[in-house]
């Protein structure tokens, strides 16, 4: 890391700062809470830390591989490790996060973040999390201890934020279900953290807002390991979140339009493919993106940060031998063995390439018309394209 | 020590959302009440395989889709959701006969049933009488009348999971000494308010304790989930309207099963009959659950072999241990719901020997170390074995008040049964 000491005071893992004073700067905060004691019903979380830490990981990766829009100024790392989960790199990071903590690192992260219009802001919370009345959500903090109105409003954050800086992405990985003990009682409105400001005032130009679940769902975690959406978020940062530059067609970019759809499409996938027994569509993930209008594909972040990317074939027909032939934007060509889907990979470069399929022949009439409904779908790093074989298309496919 | 448990299903089980419904449910009891308890007893157990032996596709097919069934005018009354008139009278009737079962309360005019309200104390009585069968005649069949884990459809395996999780909740209410010492007095509307919260909260308890998702964290408070809205609205409205509501909610399961449901019974039986052989294979139903049991003695050659049979299941396995595979040992057999006594007297077995009779009776053969014959005396198929057959073999009274209208098949459907199995196969010390 390009920081190697870390303040657990101010929370500090990057500060940059004194080098972006006049000039816009990447400003993160991230939460990762799974010591969980003192409250009924709310289980010690394991995964929580640890996927904050990836998150910050990957954020000082980036920077130091100069991917981000602008400059990482700050990212501060707030870890409450679950003791028994927590290895020694985490026990670097992890404190007692109680509400007074929290409050202060919101405040100071939301002041860095205002300090300059373009600035881009970037909030990861893993934790617990409910439902408040309305639609309003919460987080949960390590000190919770079930009075539900100590829950920390999320709007109330997202709200203090305010309309600077322009850029805004906020990462909410906690379930959002209405606890049991309050179904017949009243419901909380939560505790705000810092002064609200009226709703007509906070807009930012650009603002991705992403729920790990839908309201009324909860979220999902490997214990020991990464949460669902910290999987999804790492996986679109590598590349599967990009899209084409509409400025620049030789260049993939993360914006906040491809981040939102690729966060989506994502889910979907990993949801049908996670080892989990947990039915797909009991996994939801809820984005809120609000931008100016024809500026969706403001930057996130440069070209993805990959050397090597694999170049994919999904859903195609399992019994089709193929050849991919693979023209890069200097005209040089890279072909594929022919071989039957899907023992196949190419390790490409980012990049906007030309392709075509050939040898696409069936080996099964009778196993064509079966697997009629899995058309071919090429994905290169992040774009996908639908294509179909002449094969398939005598079969008259839809 | 390991131990193979293989259940021999009876008649009516059909591949489908139902059977892989409770085949989860019967797997979570069977692990909750049955097995962790004997771990605890025995500590160098260490786990049990549940081979289930399918033989449903082999049984009665009706090949117009039982379109002979008739429609009579008695089926479609007892369904309707509106019910007045004579109709009406019938349903008072037969919750009036659950409620008597389980009160020791006689009510002598079905007027006095129609001023049911929840100031009345009938619940109470019943309550406090057994609050076990209570709940698990009262409440379970209203909460898994529909879609249990509520509005939500989920899948048969989740449905049976949530259908279990929910049972044993009801269950751990229904025994905790604090609670039944808590509910005297209350009136029957205090009873249901009070039952209900005990109830979600022992769900949440089990979802904390041992979530249904295992190998996932869920990032927010444990939770009764869906189920809150189900079980709030099932004791509203049996508190508003107990006895249309609990009628219907049951009739309706019944209804519509009934007449379809007696049919396969029948017709599974005379398949069986019919196709049982004394030639290898002997037949596609016995050779299934040959071939169930050969699994499970050729995986744990050394261990005990329990089996657990229901309904014709029963007849099957009597089939196989006296006459098919005589050599074949089962330390423990618990037949539920069975006909064995009935088919006994009937001279229906391949080894049944017509010339024994009353007062003699049948010895059983060796190979058949201990038997537990549950019926329940609610449900006109099941017979007892005692006053046919002499050796170690018991007959067990189960009484689930859900068995009025559907006694037969819901054996399965409360986690009081399998607490018998438990406490039978310590008792015998089977696992020594």
């Amino acid at each position: 890391m390009n920081t190697p000491t870390f303040n657990k005071q101010t929370a500090l893992l990057y500060d940059n700062k004194a080098d972006h004073t006049k000039q816009a700067g990447f400003h993160a905060l991230i939460v990762g809470i799974g010591n969980y004691q003192s409250a009924q019903n709310l289980q010690p979380l394991t995964s929580a830390a640890f996927s904050a830490h990836a998150i910050a990981q990957k954020l000082i990766d980036l920077a130091n591989e100069n991917q981000l829009q602008v400059p990482l100024a700050t990212c501060r790392l707030l870890i409450d490790a679950f003791p028994s989960s927590m290895d020694t790199i985490l026990s670097q990071y992890s404190q007692p996060i109680n509400k007074s903590v929290f409050q202060d690192t919101v405040i100071s992260w939301i002041a860095d973040a205002r300090a300059h219009a373009d600035n881009m802001s970037f909030l990861y919370f893993a934790g617990h999390g409910i439902q408040l009345s309305g639609n309003d959500r919460s987080l949960l903090l390590g000190d919770f201890k079930n009075t539900w109105n100590d829950a920390i409003n999320i709007q109330n954050i997202v709200r203090g934020m305010s309309r600077e800086p322009r850029y805004q992405l906020y990462f909410f990985d906690t379930c959002h279900i209405f606890p049991d003990q309050l179904r017949n009682n009243q419901s909380p409105v939560g505790t705000n953290i810092i002064d609200d400001i009226p709703l007509q005032e906070y807009t930012p130009d650009f603002r991705l807002i992403v729920n790990a679940s839908a309201s009324g769902h909860p979220a999902f975690a490997q214990p020991e390991g990464h949460t669902f959406l910290c999987d999804v978020l790492l996986n679109c940062l590598n590349g599967e979140g990009a899209d084409i530059d509409t400025n620049d067609e030789d260049h993939w970019v993360i914006s906040f339009l491809s981040l939102d759809h690729g966060l989506k499409q994502l889910k979907n996938t990993l949801a049908r493919t996670k080892p989990w027994q947990i039915h797909e569509d009991d996994i939801t993930l809820e984005t809120q993106l609000s931008s100016t209008p024809n500026n969706s594909t403001i930057r996130v972040f440069q070209t993805p940060p990959i050397t090597h990317h694999i170049f994919k074939i999904h859903e195609s027909h399992p019994t089709t031998n193929i050849r991919v032939d693979i023209q890069d934007s200097n005209r040089k060509r890279h072909s594929t063995p022919t071989i039957i889907y899907p023992s196949f990979s190419l390790p490409l470069t980012p990049g906007v390439y030309r392709y075509s399929v050939h040898n696409c022949t069936v080996v099964s009439e009778k196993k064509c018309r079966i697997k009629q409904r899995k058309p071919l779908l090429i994905m290169p790093p992040a774009k996908c394209h639908q294509l179909r074989c002449e094969e398939c298309l005598k079969c008259k496919r839809p | 020590m390991n131990m193979p448990i293989v259940f021999i299903h009876g008649v009516n089980a059909r591949q489908g959302e139902t059977y892989t419904r409770n085949v989860a449910q019967r797997k979570i009891w069977s692990h909750d009440i049955i097995l962790q308890q004997l771990a605890r007893e025995y500590p160098t157990w260490k786990s049990t395989d549940i081979i289930e032996s399918y033989w449903g596709d082999f049984g009665v097919q009706f090949k117009w889709n039982l379109e002979s069934l008739p429609h009579t005018e008695l089926f479609e009354m007892m369904g309707t959701a509106d019910v007045d008139g004579e109709s009406a009278d019938l349903l008072d009737f037969l919750f009036a006969e659950s409620i008597n079962e389980l009160s020791d309360t006689t009510f002598t005019s079905l007027s006095k049933l129609s001023s049911f309200n929840e100031h009345s104390g009938y619940l109470i009585d019943a309550a406090h009488n057994n609050l076990i069968l209570f709940l698990e005649a009262i409440f379970l069949p209203l909460f898994l009348a529909k879609h249990p884990s509520g509005d939500i459809k989920q899948t048969p395996e989740k449905e049976g999971l949530f259908q279990a999780r929910l049972g044993m909740a009801i269950y751990n209410v229904a025994t905790n000494s604090d609670i039944q010492n808590h509910i005297i007095g209350l009136a029957d509307k205090e009873l249901l308010d009070y039952l209900k919260d005990q109830i979600l909260q022992q769900l949440i308890d089990q979802e904390t304790t041992t979530p249904i998702t295992p190998g996932i964290e869920i990032l927010g408070p444990r939770s009764s989930g869906h189920s809150f809205d189900k079980i709030n609205k099932t004791i509203e409205s049996l508190i508003q309207f107990p006895t249309r509501f609990a009628n219907n909610a049951l009739l309706y399961k019944f209804r519509a099963n009934l007449h379809k449901n007696i049919a396969r019974f029948l017709g599974d039986i005379l398949v069986y009959l019919n196709q049982r052989s004394d030639q290898e294979p002997y037949g596609p139903i016995t050779s299934t659950v040959l071939n169930s049991i050969d699994t499970a003695t050729k995986l744990y050659p050394d261990e005990k072999l329990i089996i657990v049979t229901h309904s014709l299941g029963g007849i099957i396995l009597y089939d196989i241990l006296t006459y098919y595979k005589p050599d074949l040992v089962v330390d423990a057999w618990i037949s539920t719901g069975g006909q064995i006594g009935q088919f006994e007297e009937m001279k229906l077995f391949k080894a049944s020997n017509p010339e024994l009779k009353s007062p003699q009776k049948i010895a059983l053969p060796p190979n058949i170390r201990r038997w537990l014959n549950i019926y329940n005396p609610l449900d006109v198929l099941s017979f007892i074995t005692q006053p046919i057959f002499t050796g170690c073999i018991r007959d067990q009274k189960y009484v689930a008040g859900s068995s009025l209208f559907a006694a037969h098949m819901e054996y399965f459907q409360g986690p009081a049964l399998y607490k018998i199995i438990y406490e039978y196969l310590i008792k015998e010390e089977v696992l020594r």
